[in-house]
């Protein structure tokens, strides 16, 4: 560690000393960036060693310490939570192998007078430069971040029968999530066939809600008696 | 080694900095944050109001992951309307920037940022979790010493100028951005061997998720030796930075290429944007007093050069049939 570095403001030692804080400030300040600085390490360590810690103490301690110990783990990563330091550090470590989107689609109507709609939201239906820049540019982190979360889907699929309740004067009854994805190509392969992705376009549909109640609350009829947001995932996969 | 640690402990925690790296910091991140209350003006209703996509209002259903209590949105929902946030988002980023009730300001975006990050975890991207840590430690700084509104009040009143702040917290704040990549790098080599072989950036510029597979070719040109040159480099700079930049001598060396590279993936990934300016905005706490004296002379020398219009002094530089083709500096003048 450099003195002088970075941004230290330059002074002379005696001076120096003269401007610092008392001693035991000094050692409570040390003790806090040792505490901050271990709970940083604590909360960013894999997942599997405060397990196997967890599962040590258990093994090693009598039960009413283990259970001491894991109530002031649980405290201490309580108050990183609560102070926003226990982010797991990871930026871009895990990169995907295939590509993937969401195409959201709503069912309106029943029986043979059924319609789908690709509903009109961004990432799937034609956005301007304007929205595709500026506009949506949390869109692809929230895709990301409801992956595979049937809750996420259903939460989401909710606002989204309250938004687009009715179609072509048919009401709507359901909206399922369908993941189309590509592989790409391993970097030897693209580089000798000159293309980045697999020529298939794999779907499966991952989320499947009955949302009929929360359609019609949305235009202001009473419910219907079917269970709303029945929820039947992997119904189908087709290729 | 150990004794030059201990002799330099205590000024390395407990000196005073210069105050202006830490202004620059407050201006970058402000402008930036403003910048991202206004990108989301479309949608502000659509991620945090009741109605909106974390459904709060449906009857039947709970969703235990969103409207987390320890957000101030808990609190107010039926009697603040939510669009009111977003105003008072804008009016706290630009007084953080101007440097008005700096403060104040600062806890007041910390608070806003908890909000949003408890109301709708499904929107939070880097940015935020970024903005939420080095606003907790400014929380202790005094951001607003210098390059401010305050410091300009301060001064109308007479009082003393304030040229410097307490070193620990911004320490603690440069440590914590260091630790960001000393953590997420052996990560990066865990979870995919792609960073290991050179290949990780092959899958990155294919992912359309992102957004850079309309470059194909960088990838694929030269047997994709560019690609193990881009990881490479990033391992390297991303390596070489938590370690290095607490070196005088190394720290510009350091600091130059991670914010390019950086500002690079701004550029080509747009869906990451705001997470990697976020980190651009929070180099200016590494700066010193050398580093700020040196742009002092170099704007002052740019300064000079315009006033005096000799940099547009601009010599031919193309000479066809005998004839200068660049001629501007004449017709200029």
């Amino acid at each position: 560690m450099d003195a002088n570095s970075p941004a230290v403001h330059s002074l002379p030692s005696d001076s120096a000393a003269a401007n610092l804080p008392p001693r035991w400030q000094r050692i409570g300040l040390n003790l806090l960036a040792a505490l901050i600085l271990t709970t940083i390490g604590w909360c960013n360590l894999p997942d599997s060693v405060p397990v196997a810690a967890r599962e040590q103490v258990k093994n090693v301690c009598s039960p009413e310490l283990a259970y001491r110990i894991q109530l002031s783990e649980w405290l201490w990563r309580w108050g990183a939570h609560l102070a926003g330091m226990d982010n797991k550090w990871q930026m871009y470590g895990l990169q995907s192998r295939f590509n993937w989107r969401y195409e959201i689609i709503a069912t309106y109507g029943q029986g043979e007078q059924a319609v789908e709609r690709l509903l009109p939201l961004p990432r799937q239906t034609e956005r301007s430069t304007w929205q595709r820049w500026v506009v949506d540019f949390k869109e692809a982190k929230f895709h990301l971040n409801i992956y595979n979360n049937p809750v996420a889907h259903e939460t989401y699929a909710r606002y989204l029968a309250r938004q687009f309740p009715e179609y072509g004067g048919q009401r709507l009854e359901r909206i399922r999530f369908d993941l189309k994805y590509q592989y790409i190509l391993p970097p030897m392969v693209a580089v000798k066939e000159q293309q980045l992705l697999e020529n298939f376009v794999q779907t499966d549909t991952v989320s499947d809600f009955a949302l009929a109640n929360e359609a019609a609350e949305a235009i202001g009829l009473s419910p219907q008696l079917t269970p709303a947001g029945e929820l039947t995932r992997n119904v189908t996969s087709s290729r | 080694m150990f004794a030059a640690l201990c002799r330099n402990w205590n000024p390395f925690w407990f000196a005073r900095l210069d105050a202006r790296p830490l202004a620059l910091f407050r201006i970058c991140t402000g402008l930036l944050a403003l910048l991202m209350f206004l990108c989301m003006y479309p949608n502000w209703s659509r991620f945090f109001a009741a109605d909106g996509m974390i459904s709060l209002t449906s009857a039947d259903f709970i969703n235990p992951r969103v409207n987390g209590y320890l957000g101030l949105f808990y609190w107010t929902e039926g009697w603040i309307p939510i669009e009111t946030f977003w105003l008072v988002g804008v009016l706290l980023t630009v007084l953080f920037t101007i440097g008005l009730k700096t403060r104040w300001a600062t806890v007041g975006l910390l608070v806003l940022i908890h909000a949003m990050i408890y109301r709708n975890p499904y929107i939070v991207n880097g940015e935020e979790v970024v903005w939420r840590m080095v606003l907790l430690y400014s929380l202790f700084i005094d951001l607003g010493a210098t390059w401010s509104l305050d410091a300009w009040l301060r001064s109308r009143r007479g009082l003393q100028p304030r040229s410097t702040v307490f070193a620990w917290p911004v320490r603690m704040m440069q440590i914590n951005i260091a630790l960001i990549y000393a953590i997420s790098l052996p990560y990066k080599f865990a979870q995919d061997p792609g960073w290991v072989t050179g290949d990780a950036f092959h899958w990155t510029v294919a992912s359309d998720m992102w957004g850079p597979s309309s470059m194909p070719w960088i990838t694929l040109a030269y047997g994709g030796l560019l690609r193990k040159l881009i990881t490479f480099g990033t391992v390297l700079v991303e390596g070489a930075f938590p370690l290095l930049v607490w070196f005088e001598k190394y720290r510009r060396w350091v600091l130059l290429p991670i914010a390019c590279l950086h500002l690079g993936i701004a550029t080509m990934i747009p869906n990451v944007t705001f997470f990697t300016l976020s980190m651009v905005g929070v180099f200016p706490c590494f700066l010193t007093k050398r580093d700020m004296e040196d742009f002092q002379r170099l704007w002052n020398y740019c300064r000079g050069k315009l006033r005096s219009g000799k940099c547009l002094d601009v010599k031919p530089l193309i000479i066809a049939d005998g004839k200068a083709l660049s001629e501007s500096s004449a017709a200029v003048r």
